[in-house]
């Protein structure tokens, strides 16, 4: 053997390993990506950059890839009441005060424990009898009032953590608190869906966000999933020009001239500003939004929507939730930006009949304790709301409130609803996923939450000759592997495994099969296999079905 | 079509201006052409001194640098493996990534090594033989900036050398014109300037007679007379009984301009610009033929003049993979094996490799093509995805590197505590890029570094220099940074 198969193929194991260890407030990576790559085919070069957010590469829009074997996501398209649903995350960062957004009214606890900054009765409009939101968020009333609006109260999760960052992840990955997963719940789903798209990717993003990608949301193991645009700015840049970077401008001096090489080669990597460009310009700006950043988030998502991009999952941020010292200068009015963008894009998808397919969620790392502090604030604290917003789903509450007079040993109320529980329903009701693949994607078996939405029917069974369904280690035969597929029509199989960069393929079987399920077991080490990523590959019927392993 | 930048003036040497300041750019510039890059310390010492000293001190290091370690196995050949194999590998791979630690931890001499490794191109897939990989690694290392002629005469009788292009089978009666034709063409005289087919079939003749006994793994060379063309050759319109050293004197007497410009053009080309100035590169080949092959003389007036250090000469060099991807470690100025482990220097070995830049392992005889043959869509995104590797894997992950990044970026910020994220971002930026970044990307790049730094702390003082999360919020900037196509350059 040459030398290079001995070179360490540690670098991705060790590489993933580091990754998958938390990195404070940086968790930006998507390095655990790192693959080997040796011939720079097109092929490979799709394969090694998967959906690796800004400027990762692929190919242009312009070339559909034919490999491409959509999932139920995309299999659903037309075939059933939520084929073109998308849905919006509102992420409010840095911990949203959700007893002064949805208000106790009249109880007497929360009005001791708050003196100074309670929302006082005439201040709010009521949600009901009981509830009420402050008179900053009066444009999300007419939401509420004509049965587009539901409150999820108290939502948290067991042994709760008071860090931004960790309690921030634990939501994005919706682990348990003391689980470290490395990849996002949106992340996974996508990823699920996407099977192939390390080598045959999709034309449009299936997800994205603007802001810059420190949120692991959207992260599987492959790479991150979404396409990361950073601000508005980088946005107009990608939709007006079709361009990255701006080639315009730079001089004929040499140091100009070798950078717009690079330029050059940095925007043709970046695949998918084509469709970009073109859902933008199919689209018009109609609704009036209000003047700043979270605004011209929604406003861009809602343009995209509008111009039939066909991503499903998008993510805006609103930030400066973390409300330690005087919080009524702050506080209303996040909530009152956050209410009116949110208005403004709903009644700009109205005008333009594209808000049926919408749902919008908030969520926030936690909220805050209940008391106020010294500094007229609230430090950090455990389980808030959510607002859930679509068309026609009705004005209910879900959960219970918080009984402020029966706090836990750190002072916070218990939580009512786990969020696991709310995604959950979500996925299943709104993005009708075949509830087997919720659960793979939660991690286990959460219970959709009755009312919150209508209950979907999951799209039929997409058409597909096969299913690579998935590999286990074979608890028979210690050191052996289990991959096992399913066929739906007979017809000749090849499945085999090789390096990530698509060398060093060793077939499994290569047979003809007739329709049924399967199982191939096999040692790694009789195929000289060392330890590392590999990926396994079922070719049949015209299609290819790849999955990662690690050996 | 580019053009040369032959308005500027020649080698004269660089004085600075009000224009054209001595600063940490132009220091890093010098430090990233003849290395790779160097730390905001180095940088600080070096403009202690002036341009012309700081260039002299480094050459002058470089001169006296110590000869590379010998390993213990230098000398081994199969017999001394026997069947152990995982030693072979062993010892295949520390040379590799020996030199890899060095990009990572020295520079110059390691970057020059590279530069005449892409010169006097072999691939150990060839020759395959640890003891022979040393031979040729430490004459590279030795003979950097020493005499030309001198390393031209030992690279020929190099046992890499000698098996990769055949001067071991190169024997009287069966001329092998391998070697022969690649030391005109590639290694001293240039394709097709100043001989001719005949010269190459005459040179090849009295070449013959070295050997080492490649199928051994036995580095020893020898001359076997009985091996040597003894008769007459015509070299050059010359007739003799030539010998090795005759075609060497022959070669740097008669054809003595073409070597000196062919030389000068190429060092001109890796440590300056691409498009080559005729003009400077005459006056490098000038002073090449004066100091009698010396090589430091030249790299001296290169890069102490004026034309060195033009603004129109920064930022033009389009960086291979190992530019790039060492370049956080040595901006940063890391360390090994604190900083830097050997699992990670391994990796890198195999990141470059990836890259199109294994090392000891050129594409072919004719070295790397280097410059825009670096980077497609392709490879341009796998440095992205490594260098996010890097950042995250080797670098956040190590707790004295984010101690070294905090105070890095307290000195960088000469020790302003309160300095606000903008001016953090501004002054990073302009430190790894060597420029001012526009004005749109400079906002996105803020945007990076304050990351999931709730926005508040930035208002309510919450967020300084001292802020916990400071390290990971510089290296998410450098994550931005590393992807803008202004990282490829330097």
């Amino acid at each position: 053997m040459c030398e290079k198969d001995n070179k360490p193929s540690g670098v991705h194991k060790k590489a993933e390993r580091h990754l998958n260890k938390r990195f404070g407030s940086s968790l930006l990576d998507r390095g655990a990506h790192i693959q080997a790559h040796r011939s720079f085919g097109r092929r490979d070069f799709m394969r090694l950059t998967g959906l690796t957010a800004l400027g990762s590469a692929m190919m242009l829009g312009s070339k559909p890839v034919q490999a491409f074997a959509p999932g139920a996501l995309l299999g659903a398209l037309n075939t059933s009441e939520c084929g073109d649903r998308i849905l919006l995350l509102v992420r409010l960062k840095g911990g949203n005060d959700g007893l002064n957004t949805v208000i106790l009214r009249g109880n007497d606890d929360y009005y001791n424990i708050r003196p100074t900054i309670a929302v006082q009765e005439a201040n709010l409009w009521g949600l009901s009898d009981a509830y009420g939101m402050p008179n900053e968020m009066q444009a999300l009333r007419p939401f509420w009032e004509e049965g587009h609006m539901q409150v999820i109260h108290n939502v948290g999760y067991p042994d709760a953590n008071y860090s931004h960052f960790r309690s921030s992840d634990i939501w994005a990955s919706a682990s348990d608190a003391d689980g470290i997963v490395s990849t996002g719940w949106i992340g996974r789903l996508l990823e699920n869906e996407f099977q192939a798209f390390a080598s045959a990717p999709p034309v449009v993003p299936p997800a994205l966000q603007i802001g810059v990608e420190t949120n692991m949301i959207f992260r599987a193991l492959g790479g991150n999933t979404a396409l990361s645009i950073s601000n508005p700015q980088e946005f107009y840049q990608i939709a007006l020009s079709g361009q990255l970077y701006d080639l315009a401008g730079l001089s004929n001096s040499p140091a100009d001239r070798e950078l717009a090489f690079v330029r050059q080669i940095a925007n043709s990597a970046f695949r998918y500003s084509e469709s970009i460009r073109d859902a933008y310009n199919a689209s018009v700006g109609q609704a009036t939004y209000p003047n700043h950043y979270f605004a011209e988030q929604l406003s861009i998502i809602a343009r995209l929507i509008k111009g039939n991009l066909g991503t499903k999952v998008y993510l805006a941020t609103i930030d400066g939730f973390d409300t330690h010292a005087s919080q009524l200068d702050s506080h209303p009015l996040l909530l009152q930006r956050l209410s009116d963008s949110l208005a403004a894009f709903f009644n700009d998808l109205r005008a333009s009949g594209h808000s049926g397919q919408v749902m919008a969620m908030t969520f926030s790392e936690f909220s805050r304790t209940i008391y106020e502090n010294g500094s007229v604030g609230t430090d950090h604290g455990t389980g808030g709301p959510m607002l859930v917003m679509a068309e026609n789903m009705g004005s209910r509450f879900h959960g219970d409130s918080p009984n402020l007079a029966s706090v836990d040993e750190y002072g916070d109320p218990v939580y009512s609803v786990d969020f696991r529980d709310v995604y959950s329903t979500v996925l299943q009701n709104w993005l009708c996923v075949n509830p087997d693949v919720v659960n793979t994607v939660m991690g286990q078996s959460f219970a959709p939450m009755p009312n919150l939405l209508p209950t979907a029917t999951p799209p039929p069974p997409f058409n597909d000759p096969a299913s690579l369904l998935g590999h286990n280690p074979d608890v028979a035969e210690p050191g052996a592997i289990q991959i096992k597929y399913a066929l739906r029509q007979r017809g000749p199989v090849r499945l085999s495994i090789g390096l990530p960069n698509g060398y060093g393929i060793r077939v499994l079987t290569d047979s003809f099969h007739e329709r049924g399920s399967y199982t191939l077991r096999f040692r790694p080490s009789e195929y000289y296999l060392a330890p590392g990523e590999y990926r396994y590959r079922l070719e049949t019927g015209g299609r290819i079905y790849e999955r990662a392993i690690t050996l | 079509m580019t053009s040369s930048v032959s308005t500027l003036a020649l080698l004269d040497p660089y004085v600075p201006t009000a224009n054209r300041p001595w600063d940490a750019r132009r220091a890093q510039h010098f430090f990233q052409r003849i290395g790779f890059g160097a730390s905001r310390e180095i940088l600080a010492q070096a403009l202690t001194l002036s341009p012309a000293d700081l260039v002299d001190q480094v050459v002058d290091e470089l001169l006296s640098a110590p000869p590379p370690e010998v390993p213990y196995w230098a000398n081994w050949s199969w017999d001394d493996y026997g069947s152990n194999n995982d030693l072979y590998f062993e010892h295949k791979r520390e040379l590799t990534n020996r030199w890899m630690r060095e990009i990572l931890t020295e520079g110059p001499r390691a970057k020059l090594a590279l530069f005449w490794h892409s010169h006097f191109a072999t691939e150990e897939d060839v020759y395959d033989c640890p003891s022979f990989k040393w031979a040729y690694y430490d004459l590279l290392h030795r003979s950097c900036l020493g005499n030309f002629r001198t390393f031209v005469e030992a690279m020929g009788v190099n046992p890499a050398m000698l098996v990769y292009l055949n001067g071991n089978i190169n024997v009287a009666g069966q001329p092998n014109e391998n070697y022969a034709r690649e030391l005109m063409e590639l290694f001293t005289m240039g394709e097709s300037n100043g001989y001719t087919q005949d010269d190459i079939v005459e040179v090849a003749r009295a070449l013959t007679g070295w050997r080492v006994m490649m199928y051994a793994c036995d580095n020893t060379v020898t001359f076997d007379p009985g091996r040597h063309d003894e008769g007459p050759k015509t070299i050059f319109g010359q007739t003799g009984n030539w010998g090795y050293d005759d075609v060497h004197e022959l070669i740097f007497t008669q054809r003595s301009e073409q070597v000196a410009r062919y030389i000068c053009a190429k060092i001109y080309r890796y440590f300056v610009y691409q498009v080559p100035d005729w003009g400077v590169i005459d006056e490098m080949a000038a002073t090449f033929q004066e100091n009698d092959w010396e090589l430091a003389p030249v790299f001296r007036q290169l890069f102490k003049s004026a034309h060195f250090f033009d603004d129109r000469i920064l930022n033009v060099r389009l960086k291979s993979p190992v530019e790039s991807l060492a370049g956080p470690f040595r901006l940063l100025g890391l360390q090994y094996p604190d900083h830097i482990s050997d699992d990670w220097i391994n990796n890198l070995s195999y990141e470059v490799y990836e890259l199109g830049q294994d090392l000891f392992n050129p594409p072919d005889v004719a070295g790397w093509p280097g410059y825009h043959a670096w980077i497609n869509e392709n490879t341009l995104t796998i440095r992205w995805d490594f260098m996010s590797g890097i950042l995250y894997g080797a670098i956040a992950n190590n707790e004295l590197s984010r101690e070294k990044i905090r105070q890095w970026t307290l000195d960088l910020m000469e020790g302003d505590v309160l300095a606000s994220a903008e001016s953090v971002t501004e002054v990073i930026s302009r430190f790894f890029l060597k420029r001012n970044l526009d004005p749109r990307l400079l906002d996105i790049a803020v945007q990076y570094f304050k990351g999931e730094v709730p926005a508040n702390y930035f208002e309510d003082g919450t967020w300084n220099l001292y802020y916990q999360d400071l390290p990971y919020q510089v290296v998410n900037l450098l994550f931005y940074l590393t992807r803008l196509p202004e990282w490829q350059l330097c």
